[in-house]
């Protein structure tokens, strides 16, 4: 890997509001031949700049399959990303990338897979979601659980009605209690009750993004239900800067988030040191 | 004479201590092998037999008082007792002025001091007041006796202030010219590395989140370039005008020499002049940038 | 053999020859690693310079790039191409660069640092004399350890012994007209005065995470970032941007995880507390980079006991973890509020 810290341009094609507070861009590469050639893989993520104010992280969120674009979803919370809020289409970015470990999806095959997401957490879920549907018939019973703090923070509303009219997957939606309106027909309750309503069998692979709080708790059910911990796989994010393992900022413990992860199971989560 | 406040202060400790009227005293200890000295924390009796007082006692501890242990103990009503020479004292005036500590929450441990010596100079024996190694700071000192004490160990009396202008070398800087002024400046700040040791020793520099911190917008360059260090230097004197009480810890913590002391000693010798103000000296006074006066000098306003 | 004071004719000799040199000199009474003019002559009876060779081959401030904002372009800075020469750096400063080779170039290849250290020759002067904060022997190196070298001078006397180690170390002492020493008798290395155990520490650490001895040891921190930043060893940096309207340039620059940005993001702090950070410096060196590259990332050169403003000794710290009983002086309740 060569690793210079000198982003790539790419410019923005298209802005989707999420939701008031979220939105994702469809980025594309000034380098056409480059854009035609570049790979990620489901988990990866990547570091775009915004010049003059600095670079953030972001999981890179399109289907892997595409080769025409690639997507990043961004919340507003803090320098950078307010920054990203007040881009038009035809901005110039810089991208870095991609990095990071990927969701294993050759080892669940031929198992139940339940995707679990919450809020802007569906973005690092989209990739591995859309290689499973591509294979489907590759997997067993696929779930697909997402809940959002209402009603307005329900993001990728296309990518859930999409995956919400297949026959093959069991699609649940939620929103937290008082997050509904009169027209809401998805179920009313925090991610971990729906989960456990849903109850698929414990002998399932679980993949989990979302708050930090909703994943402590969708563990803590997970664990009730007997799930194994191998089997439940969640990302975890620190502060980043190089994103290649050189600069010694993310790390838990002796694993770096940017290098040995982002994904992690739960068995290797609970050997890293309470300090994330 | 040093010996006995040394017995004095570890007996002081102690009491403080066994009576549990205080969590801790913040004083000196012995440095690692017995070489020097350095800041030691007292929680029990014991520890308190390791206290020591000597000339070599320079660091001024006000500044862990915002900063763990102390911090902690402090925010839950604990108490916290503190080893202060007169200039260290100074600086708990100002951390009590600006509603830092609360006064009952400090139980201060005054020293009589006639100085302390250069750790930067030669030392050839004897006391701190006859060597003349002392750092400039202590020449014509004028808080031998701490402005602010719960306790006072050793006698008022027997200090005599070293010879000298305090000021000697920052007057040194003025009467160079305004290039060669800058380019002293500019010489030495070429090599600060903005480990920011000058902000983290200072009793003053207390914000939970330094101006250096914060990013939306980011007002001081984050690199250690000449500007970067130019703007960080010269922003942290303006933070500490009317605060400074030319402690010299800045200084002396600067792991590449560069005497940043200079700086705010220079502009608390500016207040001085404008407004008659030395900050630290006397609780009860109204710090000068807090206060305005009809008669205020306004020749520096154009 | 070359004399201590015809070094100065090899630093004229290596910058004619097109060479960068990097030799120690002394400014206000204290020796610094700096760039080397054509005659200067090298201070030579130092125990240490206060900077380190990190200075030079991962600088505090470098530029990465310059963009532009109108059209938002991109141009790469590139890392230096020429070569330079690192001059009477001591055994414990060569032997930091193969740690920083291990964290740096693999599996992820830091392409600036890379280039630099390809094009940089290491020629160590082996030391006469430690002083108390010096522990390299406890650290697998020693006062005339070649590791990390391309060649070492070896003191005899007023003289060196020439010795070149790597392949990049014969070409160069051919360019600069001197000839290796096959034979000759050293002077003795210097007996270092201080000792630091370190069995027991890696399993401690595996283990103690929590420990509460980890506020008992960072007591007297103050949190600046000196211990770091004059390291040999360590390595964090941060990429920032300083920019116009119009243009901007963005540079890597040192960071320290004693500093609470370093970890700090939108809404959460998974460093709470001096004592977190302070672990974080003993973890990284002592226990993370060993799982990961098989190293200590420490040298043993001292600079941290120093140039600490307040006596925090890493070395005294080392031993007294992993010794038993409670933490010497209890810290605060487990669970107070921290910032």
């Amino acid at each position: 890997m060569d690793e210079n810290l000198v982003p790539r341009i790419v410019r923005v094609e298209e802005i989707r509001e999420e939701t008031p507070d979220t939105r994702s861009l469809k980025l594309v590469f000034e380098d056409a031949d480059f854009q035609k050639s570049f790979e990620f893989r489901p988990g990866q993520f990547c570091l775009i700049s915004v010049f003059g104010m600095g670079e953030s992280t972001f999981c890179i969120s399109s289907p892997p399959g595409r080769k025409d674009f690639i997507e990043v979803s961004v919340k507003n919370v803090g320098k950078v990303t307010s920054a990203i809020h007040d881009l038009e289409v035809g901005a110039r970015l810089g991208f870095r990338g991609p990095y990071g470990n990927n969701f294993d999806l050759e080892k669940m095959e031929g198992r139940n897979v339940v995707f679990v997401g919450g809020g802007i957490g569906l973005a690092p879920l989209r990739p591995p979601i859309y290689e499973v549907l591509e294979r489907r018939d590759r997997y067993k019973d696929v779930y697909i659980i997402y809940g959002a703090r209402s009603v307005l923070d329900v993001a990728f509303k296309q990518d859930l009605d999409e995956w919400g009219k297949r026959g093959d997957v069991k699609l649940v939606t939620a929103v937290d209690p008082g997050g509904e309106d009169e027209s809401w027909k998805g179920e009313v309750g925090l991610v971990p009750h729906v989960l456990e309503k849903v109850n698929p069998p414990p002998d399932s692979v679980l993949v989990t993004c979302g708050p930090p709080i909703m994943i402590k708790y969708v563990i803590l059910s997970a664990r009730k239900m007997g799930f194994v911990p191998a089997d439940v796989i969640t990302t975890l994010e620190m502060k980043m800067k190089c994103g290649a393992g050189l600069c010694g900022r993310c790390n838990i413990g002796s694993k770096y988030v940017c290098r040995d992860g982002p994904v992690f199971s739960l068995e290797e989560v609970e050997s890293l040191p309470d300090e994330f | 004479m040093q010996e006995s406040s040394q017995n004095r202060l570890r007996e002081e400790a102690g009491k403080l201590l066994s009576a549990a009227a205080v969590e801790v005293v913040v004083g000196y200890g012995d440095g690692h092998g017995g070489d020097g000295v350095r800041p030691l924390f007292a929680r029990t009796p014991d520890e308190a037999a390791g206290l020591v007082w000597n000339d070599a006692c320079v660091h001024n501890l006000a500044t862990y008082l915002s900063r763990e242990p102390c911090r902690q103990i402090l925010l839950r009503g604990g108490k916290v007792g503190i080893v202060a020479k007169g200039c260290d004292a100074r600086a708990l005036v100002v951390l009590l002025q600006e509603g830092q500590i609360a006064r009952e929450s400090v139980h201060v441990i005054g020293m009589v001091c006639d100085g302390v010596l250069d750790p930067g100079a030669a030392v050839s024996g004897g006391t701190a007041g006859s060597s003349g190694a002392v750092l400039p700071k202590c020449r014509q000192c004028e808080v031998q006796t701490p402005p602010l004490y719960d306790t006072l160990v050793g006698d008022p009396a027997g200090a005599a202030a070293a010879e000298g202008d305090p000021l000697e070398d920052v007057k040194d800087l003025q009467s160079m010219s305004l290039e060669e002024r800058w380019s002293f400046w500019t010489g030495h700040l070429a090599r600060c590395i903005k480990c920011y040791a000058c902000r983290q020793a200072c009793p003053m520099c207390y914000c939970a989140t330094c101006i250096t911190e914060k990013s939306e917008p980011q007002w001081i360059d984050k690199p250690s370039h000449l500007k970067g260090a130019l703007a960080y230097h010269l922003i942290r004197a303006m933070h500490l005008a009317g605060r400074c009480v030319s402690c010299g810890e800045c200084g002396r913590a600067c792991p590449m020499d560069i005497p940043v002391d200079k700086i705010s000693r220079y502009l608390a010798g500016q207040v001085e002049e404008a407004f008659d103000y030395k900050a630290g000296m006397d609780p009860e006074a109204t710090p000068a940038f807090r206060t305005y006066r009809e008669d205020d000098p306004e020749d520096f306003i154009r | 053999m070359v004399s201590k004071s015809d070094l100065s004719s090899v630093i004229a000799r290596a910058v004619s020859a097109g060479y960068e040199v990097y030799a120690p000199g002394k400014r206000n009474g204290k020796v610094y690693l700096e760039k080397a003019d054509d005659g200067a002559s090298p201070e030579l009876d130092h125990v240490i310079t206060v900077n380190g060779v990190k200075d030079i081959l991962l600088p505090r401030c470098e530029p990465l790039a310059d963009f532009n904002l109108t059209d938002v372009s991109i141009e790469s800075i590139d890392a230096p191409a020429a070569g330079r020469v690192l001059l009477a750096t001591r055994p414990c400063d060569a032997a930091s660069l193969v740690i920083l080779d291990a964290i740096l170039l693999d599996p992820a290849r830091d392409t600036r640092y890379a280039r630099m250290r390809e094009e940089t020759v290491v020629v160590t002067v082996a030391c006469s004399r430690a002083d108390a904060a010096c522990f390299c022997t406890s650290m697998g190196y020693g006062p005339h350890d070649e590791t990390g070298s391309d060649v070492i001078l070896l003191p005899a006397g007023d003289s060196y012994l020439v010795r070149p180690l790597t392949e990049k170390g014969k070409a160069f002492i051919g360019e600069v007209g001197l000839e290796a020493d096959a034979g000759g008798e050293p002077d003795s290395p210097p007996q270092l005065t201080r000792t630091v155990r370190t069995e027991g520490l890696k399993a401690w650490l595996d283990e103690n995470f929590e420990s509460e001895k980890w506020r008992d040891v960072s007591i007297n921190c103050i949190g600046c970032g000196a211990c770091y930043y004059l390291c040999p060893t360590c390595h964090c940096f941060d990429i920032t941007d300083e920019a116009g309207v119009a243009r901007g340039r963005r540079y890597r620059i040192w960071d320290c995880c004693s500093f609470a940005d370093f970890t700090k993001m939108a809404g959460h702090q998974p460093r709470v507390g001096r004592h977190a950070r302070y672990r974080q410096r003993i973890m990284h060196k002592f226990k993370y980079t060993v799982d990961n590259v098989n190293l200590t990332a420490c040298v043993g050169d001292g600079r941290c006991i120093r140039h600490c403003p307040v006596g925090v000794d890493i070395g005294e710290i080392l031993e007294s973890l992993p010794e038993g009983g409670a933490a010497r002086r209890g810290g605060p309740e487990p669970g107070s509020r921290e910032g």
